[in-house]
């Protein structure tokens, strides 16, 4: 036992310093960032957002599950979930956190951020989202508060379900304002559908539960937590749900593209269908990360097995990165005008053209490490709130409740 | 009535020189790798293309020889008076002013290049990082400007910040022309108040006929171009 | 001050940086310069850009701080004696306003530098001028001692245009000083005078030296507002004479038609009512074909052919001479003789009983029949038919009398004629056939008509004082033609050259032929080459001199138009580069003859001028120095000026011989259309090089000038040469866009990439010459166009005393595949 105890700390000890070293790396790189400009990154004028904007949509997108499970089990009584809603909020709160820190490196003048408080333009989809982000923290942050509050049991479901009936419209506002600052732009034909807050409703609860699943099964595997079956059919079946109500968006969307054939559009589909430069992305998007693990979470609802599960949450979470590389990227790569000689880039390098007719990009180092950095500062602080915060006192630990299924997948 | 600045370009004269391209370059000190200002190659009288490029190269034509077809459509910020670039800016950094202009303030710019990705024409640029510049010194107009108390320009173009073309403002505020309007050599440009139904660039538009890049996004821009009337009929 | 402010700061942003403080926003608010802080104050100058590409700008140049910081057009002034005769736009372009780079590139030449390696190794090493002076003195003194004084060979081509420096300019003085043999301007044989040779044939008298004709005295562009009608024949002129697309607009806003007729859309192409893409080196039968049109449709002006030419002259019809009439009666008049359409008798033309002359018409006399010149080129065209002419040249037989429908039916009409016309091995008869055309349609010497190659190119009548500037105590230089150099280098003919001295002169790319070029530079003893870059040819030197720029060192810009423009020195030289003619000044005093150079620049300029001299030609009569510097003021001449304007030719007749008795012995008398050299699908050669092969110029540099520069290259596909093919020649070869092709002859080949368009007809393919072929700066992957071509001259021209031979560049033919790579 106590050397479990102290396997598991030094595990956990690892782990913590896995996540700091990343973070180190991290902030190196973006000290050189800040020296060097972002021409540090592989981000020019054609293709001008890349791999931090889909962070950071990504991690909004995330951030969605952790509610939407809390939130359902206060509203609607899910049982089920009750048991993850501390996680969940835990999770919310630090996806939330992360994305609005995904922005910092993002910017020119990341100096000037505060602009964005004291000069907002309420036109700006983009201060709508600063809004609804900095909103949402709160409302996970007080959420968190009261739930691990010692306050009598009665007060606290009527407060939790008032936050939880506040919650869901908000993460609803939450996607969709973060699919409208794509969405609303006229100059994207592949951005500007009016089905994008939609596709990232579904594709947030999603990947949210995929999150969720994934940290309930790392949770299982390494903290010696216990969930129940039926909890985890409740995520599966959520995911299977939205997974299929995403590709069926996606194919709504990709039909209504090419059964117009409208030139400007059909330009940048071709980019992702089966032979486009970036065709990668569409069996990413459409086998790995969605028909797969729909497939798979489906027949997981007969024979669960936690590892599969999880499996197929990784595979969720995969497709849907790629869903917001292909949209942030490939949306952008072909501006409504292609004439030779394209786009003037921003900065010149001996021996390769200045300009570019179809954007191209590819995340340097500074990028990689940086994103890389921001998801150990999630994972992080996950980890130590999960401890701090003492969540795990609120997940049952019934062990011999726990099935016979359940004990073979967790230990196989 | 107030005055709505804007620049009509005549495809009829325009060669595709990059004269215009190149003063907007040396008077904006603009580092290797930017052009506020391009001449893109394009057929005559189409409202923009947007499909995938028809020529891979400037100066390659349209068409089968003979019968081939070439215009030239230099594009630069059609300063449009419903722009996209201003509405989703943060920070209202970019901003439009009275008479048409739309400007970006370097002081209160975050970087965040939202407008960039907004704006329709691809005319927006960045200065990624510490550009190259040849010569080194700074090249221009070589001062600051500032248009209602906001730093509209610079001699050095500021790191991290959007920038496009700013309709020349230090100029025009003075009763100069825009540079590009006065470097073109073969007097395709024609900048003036469209407000004024009297002015070289409305007659011209009135006369012509103006058009407007994208006008089905309408943006509305204030640059017109003014058609290709030449039949140019190939005889072989 | 400021800049230190601006280094201390950067150092300081730099240091907080690296203990991780810094924010890029921190960084550019510390970099703003204070509030209120004065700029620096702000020079303006006046000068002209003296480059050779048709544009003579006038340039307003900013300078703070000693540094050039932006260049823009200047405005103009009225005619000296202050008429007001014409506006006159302000002209830049892109390469204008890129001179900043030029002057401030780090490619500059910085010091004199000797040669330590072999030759072409680019070794250098440094020296200072006193040293590299005293090795040119001491190096040409031994090698006109032992081979001649015509062996050292002065050579400026044409990278600079202004009086001083340029192509004009001072070189020809030292030459004549120290007796050495020069390449003679007038006599420029880079492939620009089969046009100016074809005037001189037919506008003055073909044996005496040229006063440069068409190349020097064209209609001025502001004429082109008369014409009813332009035709851009070979002339790229959007692209090559960028600022006079203005004028050509501002014609067709008054109805007048443009049309281009060129194998490749060019812009000018695309912007022109008409495009005929015809054959090239095809356009004199083209030419024969409307004027067998015209011809047979009298739509010829016969009131003007009878009197401006030399029309209704009767010709021998055993000698070819024209027939005199001392042919006629012994003892009679070496005078011209032609039929009197009344009393049907052949009399002198001056004859006063002679009521009128027959025009065409073929008259008996003695037992022979003697036509009229007239009748001559009327029997010479008529087998150009429509379909005959269409099939030579690819122009559709309707097209063909369209166009002379055009021509014809227009007046005044305007040719404007290109060097796509000049760069062919016949390009003379090209010309002459134009000249023809116009003569017969009365458009020589008429306000909006005219044939023009370059508008004022020279202002050769405003120059009083250029032949004692250039032949002072009558010392003279030995003529030596770019072209004949190579055999002079190479074989010793007609003598050795040993030594040469470049200057404005790219030979080692720039001459047709390369390959012979190089062995022939490679072969002399001593080489000397000033430039402000190390040029291919600067390569090759012994002695490298660094050049100034035009902003650096004062001159005259006196050519490609009426306008006098000083160019006063705007900044001081940089680094240890010398202006040439303080060049030549140092060498001259080392050689002996520095009394020769003491003179300022400005009273160069002055004598030239003759500036306060009363008997100062009519053009420049009244100009002071003050007006001089002040602006640029336009000769005393009417305005738009118009050449033969008074009807008056130098030639044996007095009038226009499109009947050239001296081209008789090369069959050439008229313009019969004759065909290329080497691209003709007839030549035997082209089974094996089926492509005509040019190589033409491009807005993105000035022939090798300015392929350097940053902003220049950003645009034209990062200074990388290509090759335009069409798409049918492409894939009958398996090649596609961005392939690495090769492209041979049997002279020599060259690596570039293919870009297919379709705006260059089939048949035929281009790769825009001036790319860089240093060790250094390769903008062709391998090679350069001039590895092709030839330097076959046309025996025709050489009866021209100073236009002997012409390259030509486009009458060549390749063929072209893909290369591995
Ligand atoms: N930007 C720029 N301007 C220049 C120069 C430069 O290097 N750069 N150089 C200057 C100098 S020195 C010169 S000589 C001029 C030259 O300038 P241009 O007179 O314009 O001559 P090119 O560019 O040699 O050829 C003009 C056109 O002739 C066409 N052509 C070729 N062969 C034939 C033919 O047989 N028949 C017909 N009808 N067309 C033909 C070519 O396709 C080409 O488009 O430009 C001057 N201006
Ligand atoms: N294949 C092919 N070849 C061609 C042509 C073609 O069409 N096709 N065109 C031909 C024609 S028309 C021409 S005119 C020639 C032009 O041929 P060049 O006269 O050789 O051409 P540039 O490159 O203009 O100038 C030559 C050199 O002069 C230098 N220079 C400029 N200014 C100065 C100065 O003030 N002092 C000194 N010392 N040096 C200076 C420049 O740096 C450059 O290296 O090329 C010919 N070559
Ligand atoms: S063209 Fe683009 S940058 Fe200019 S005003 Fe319109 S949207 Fe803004
Ligand atoms: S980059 Fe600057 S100007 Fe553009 S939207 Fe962001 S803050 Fe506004
Ligand atoms: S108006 Fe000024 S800033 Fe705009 S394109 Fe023209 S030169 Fe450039
Ligand atoms: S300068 Fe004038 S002619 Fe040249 S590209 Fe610009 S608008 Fe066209
Ligand atoms: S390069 Fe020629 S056209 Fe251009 S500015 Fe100079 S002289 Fe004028
Ligand atoms: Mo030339």
């Amino acid at each position: 036992m106590t050397n479990a105890k102290q396997l598991a700390s030094s595990r956990y000890r690892a782990w913590l310093g896995l996540l700091a070293l990343l973070m180190l790396v991290a902030f190196t790189a973006w000290i050189y960032e800040l020296r060097y400009g972002l021409a540090s990154t592989g981000m020019r004028n054609v293709i001008s957002w890349g791999v931090y904007i889909v962070t950071f949509a990504f991690f909004i997108k995330l951030s969605a599950g952790g509610l939407i499970v809390a939130s359902s089990a206060e509203v609607f009584g899910i049982t089920e979930l009750k048991p993850l809603a501390r996680l969940g909020i835990l999770t919310a709160a630090a996806c939330v956190l992360v994305a609005a820190a995904t922005i910092i490196p993002d910017l020119g003048r990341p100096a000037r951020i505060g602009n964005l408080f004291l000069h907002p333009n309420w036109h700006s989809p983009m201060v709508w989202d600063v809004a609804i982000v900095s909103a949402y923290f709160l409302l996970a942050a007080m959420d968190l508060r009261v739930m691990c509050s010692g306050s009598e049991p009665q007060r606290k479901h009527k407060l939790l379900t008032m936050l939880a009936i506040i919650g869901l419209p908000a993460a609803f506002a939450l996607h969709s304002i973060t699919a409208w600052i794509f969405g609303l732009q006229i100059s994207r034909t592949f951005w500007n559908t009016a089905l994008l807050a939609p596709l990232f409703v579904v594709s947030a609860i999603l990947s949210g539960t995929a999150l969720i699943a994934i940290i309930s099964g790392a949770l299982q595997r390494f903290g010696g937590i216990r969930l129940e079956g039926s909890t985890w059919r409740k995520l599966s079946g959520l995911m299977a749900v939205s997974a299929a109500i995403m590709l069926f968006f996606l194919f709504s969307e990709y039909l209504t593209v090419l059964w117009g054939n409208v030139p400007r559009e059909m330009v940048t589909l071709k980019m992702i269908l089966p032979g486009g430069a970036f065709s990668l992305l569409f069996w990413l998007e459409w086998v790995i990360g969605g028909i797969i693990p729909f497939i798979l979470l489906v027949v997981l609802q007969t024979r669960r097995r936690v590892g599969a599960v999880v499996t197929c949450a990784v595979l969720i979470l995969v497709g849907v990165f790629a869903f917001q590389i292909e949209l942030t990227a490939v949306g952008m790569a072909n501006p409504l005008i292609q004439l030779a000689p394209g786009t003037s880039i921003g900065t010149y390098t001996p021996g390769r053209s200045v300009f570019q007719f179809v954007g191209q990009y590819a995340p340097t180092w500074v990028e990689y490490s940086i994103v890389l950095g921001l998801i150990a500062f999630g994972a992080l602080l996950v980890t130590v709130g999960y401890r701090w915060l003492g969540a795990r006192e609120f997940l049952p630990t019934r062990a011999a409740r726990t099935d016979e299924a359940m004990q073979k997948a967790v230990h196989a | 009535m107030s005055k709505r600045w804007g620049i009509a370009i005549d495809q009829n004269r325009c060669i595709g020189c990059w004269t215009c391209a190149v003063a907007c370059k040396a008077i904006n000190n603009q580092p290797l790798g930017t052009y506020w200002n391009r001449i893109l190659t394009s057929r005559p009288n189409e409202n923009a293309p947007t499909t995938a490029p028809a020529t891979l190269a400037i100066d390659v034509p349209h068409g089968t020889f003979p019968d081939v077809q070439l215009a030239y459509q230099p594009t630069s910020c059609q300063h449009c008076q419903n722009a996209p670039c201003e509405k989703v800016c943060p920070v209202n950094a970019t901003f439009r002013r009275e008479d048409g202009a739309i400007l970006v303030d370097f002081e209160r710019c975050i970087g965040c290049r939202y407008c960039m990705a907004a704006c329709p024409y691809g005319v927006r640029t960045f200065t990624w990082g510490e550009g190259q510049y040849a010569p080194e010194f700074a090249v221009g107009y070589g001062k600051d400007y500032r248009s209602a108390g906001r730093l509209v320009f610079t001699p050095q173009r500021p790191i991290g910040v959007a920038e496009k073309c700013t309709l020349c403002v230090e100029r025009i505020d003075v009763g100069k022309q825009p540079m590009c309007v006065d470097a073109c050599p073969a007097g395709a440009r024609v900048f003036g108040d469209l407000n004024d139904p009297a002015s070289a660039i409305s007659v011209s538009i009135q006369q012509q006929g103006g058009r407007q890049l994208l006008s089905e996004l309408g943006t509305d821009a204030n640059v017109f171009y003014l058609p290709v009337s030449r039949p140019n009929k190939v005889r072989s | 001050m400021k800049r230190e402010r601006r280094q201390f700061l950067k150092g300081l942003v730099g240091g907080s940086v690296a203990l991780g403080l810094g924010f890029s926003g921190l960084r550019f608010l510390e970099a703003l310069p204070a509030e209120g802080a004065v700029p620096a104050a702000e020079k303006i100058f006046r000068t002209g850009h003296n480059t050779n590409c048709d544009g003579a700008c006038g340039h307003q140049v900013h300078v703070v701080d000693g540094r050039v910081t932006f260049i823009e057009g200047a405005g103009w002034e009225t005619n000296i004696d202050g008429r007001a005769a014409q506006t006159f736009n302000p002209r830049i372009c892109l390469r204008g306003l890129s001179q900043i780079q030029n002057t401030y590139s780090p490619d500059r030449i910085k010091y004199p530098y000797r040669r330590v390696g072999p030759r072409g190794s680019g070794q250098f090493e440094r020296i200072t001028w006193d040293q590299a002076t005293s090795a040119i003195a001491e190096n040409f003194q031994k090698i006109q001692t032992q081979f001649g004084r015509e062996s050292v060979w002065i050579a400026p081509y044409t990278g600079a245009l202004s009086l001083l420096e340029g192509v004009i300019g001072a070189s020809f003085r030292f030459a004549s000083v120290i007796g050495a043999s020069a390449g003679d301007f007038e006599g420029d044989n880079e492939g620009d005078s089969a046009g100016p040779a074809a005037f001189n044939y037919m506008l003055y008298d073909p044996t005496a030296p040229a006063n440069s004709g068409g190349l020097l005295d064209g209609h001025e562009y502001t004429d082109l507002l008369n014409a009813k009608v332009i035709f851009l024949w070979g002339n790229n002129l959007a692209e090559t004479s960028i600022p006079d697309w203005r004028t050509v607009c501002d014609a067709r806003n008054n109805g007048t038609k443009v049309i281009s007729l060129d194998p490749r859309y060019t812009p000018t192409a695309a912007g022109a009512d008409l495009w005929v893409p015809v054959r090239p080196g095809t356009d004199t039968a083209l030419i024969d074909g409307m004027m067998n049109w015209i011809i047979q449709n009298k739509r010829y002006d016969e009131a003007y052919l009878l009197k401006y030419s030399v029309a209704p002259f009767l010709v021998h019809p055993k000698t070819k001479l024209f027939l005199k009439h001392k042919d006629l009666v012994p003892g009679g008049a070496n005078k011209y003789v032609v039929f009197d359409e009344r009393d049907r008798t052949i009399k002198r033309y001056d004859d006063p009983t002679l009521t009128r002359a027959s025009l065409l018409g073929t008259h008996s006399f003695g037992g022979l029949q003697a036509s009229t010149a007239m009748q001559v080129l009327a029997d010479t065209m008529s087998k150009f038919t429509p379909e005959y002419a269409a099939k030579i040249t690819d122009v559709a037989p309707e097209t063909v009398v369209h166009l002379a429908q055009l021509y014809a039916g227009n007046h005044p009409a305007a040719i404007k004629c290109g060097f796509g016309l000049s760069h062919w091995h016949r390009g003379d008869l090209t010309h002459q056939a134009l000249l023809t055309m116009a003569t017969l349609t009365g458009n020589i010497g008429v306000q909006g008509g005219g044939v023009t190659i370059m508008s004022g190119a020279l202002l050769s009548n405003a120059f009083s004082g250029l032949g004692n500037f250039w032949n002072p105590d009558g010392k003279k230089w030995v003529p030596l033609q770019p072209m004949a150099a190579c055999d002079a280098m190479l074989f010793g003919k007609p003598y050795p050259v040993r030594a040469a001295w470049f200057m404005i002169d790219n030979y080692a790319q720039q001459m047709a032929d390369r390959n012979k070029v190089l062995k022939a530079l490679k072969s002399l003893d001593f080489l000397v080459v000033s430039d402000y870059v190390l040029s291919a040819t600067a390569e090759l030197a012994d002695i490298v001199l660094p050049a100034c720029t035009y902003l650096e060192k004062t001159d005259l810009l006196g050519s490609f138009n009426y306008y006098l423009q000083y160019m006063p020195k705007v900044i001081e030289p940089m680094w240890e580069s010398k202006s040439d003619l303080d060049a030549f000044g140092l060498v001259a005093q080392k050689m002996g003859v520095g009394q020769y150079f003491q003179k300022k620049p400005d009273d160069y300029i002055k004598d030239v001028l003759a500036i306060g001299d009363p008997k100062a030609p009519e053009s420049v009569r009244g100009l002071t120095w003050e007006q001089l510097t002040s602006g640029a003021y336009r000769l005393n001449l009417p305005a738009p000026y118009v050449p033969y304007a008074d009807k008056k030719f130098a030639t044996k007749s007095g009038r226009i011989e499109f009947y050239v008795e001296s081209l008789l012995p090369y069959d050439q008398e008229v313009c019969d259309y004759k065909e290329p050299i080497e691209a003709s699908p007839n030549n035997p050669l082209y089974q094996k090089y089926p492509l005509v092969f040019l190589s033409t110029h491009t807005r993105f540099r000035t022939h090798s000038q300015y392929a350097n520069l940053p902003w220049l290259k950003e645009i034209n596909n990062n200074g990388e040469g290509f090759l335009e093919i069409n798409p049918t020649d492409a894939r009958a070869r398996g090649i596609a866009s961005g392939h690495v092709v090769r492209i041979f002859n049997d002279r020599g080949w060259m690596k570039v990439r293919a870009r297919l368009t379709e705006a260059i007809k089939p048949g035929v393919v281009n790769c825009y010459q001036g790319g860089w072929v240093t060790r250094q700066v390769k903008h062709y992957i391998e090679g350069h166009p001039n590895n092709l071509t030839h330097q076959i001259a046309n025996p025709a021209q050489s009866i021209v005393p100073n236009f002997p031979s012409n390259a030509a560049y486009y009458d060549c033919l390749v063929q072209v595949e893909k290369a591995e790579g």
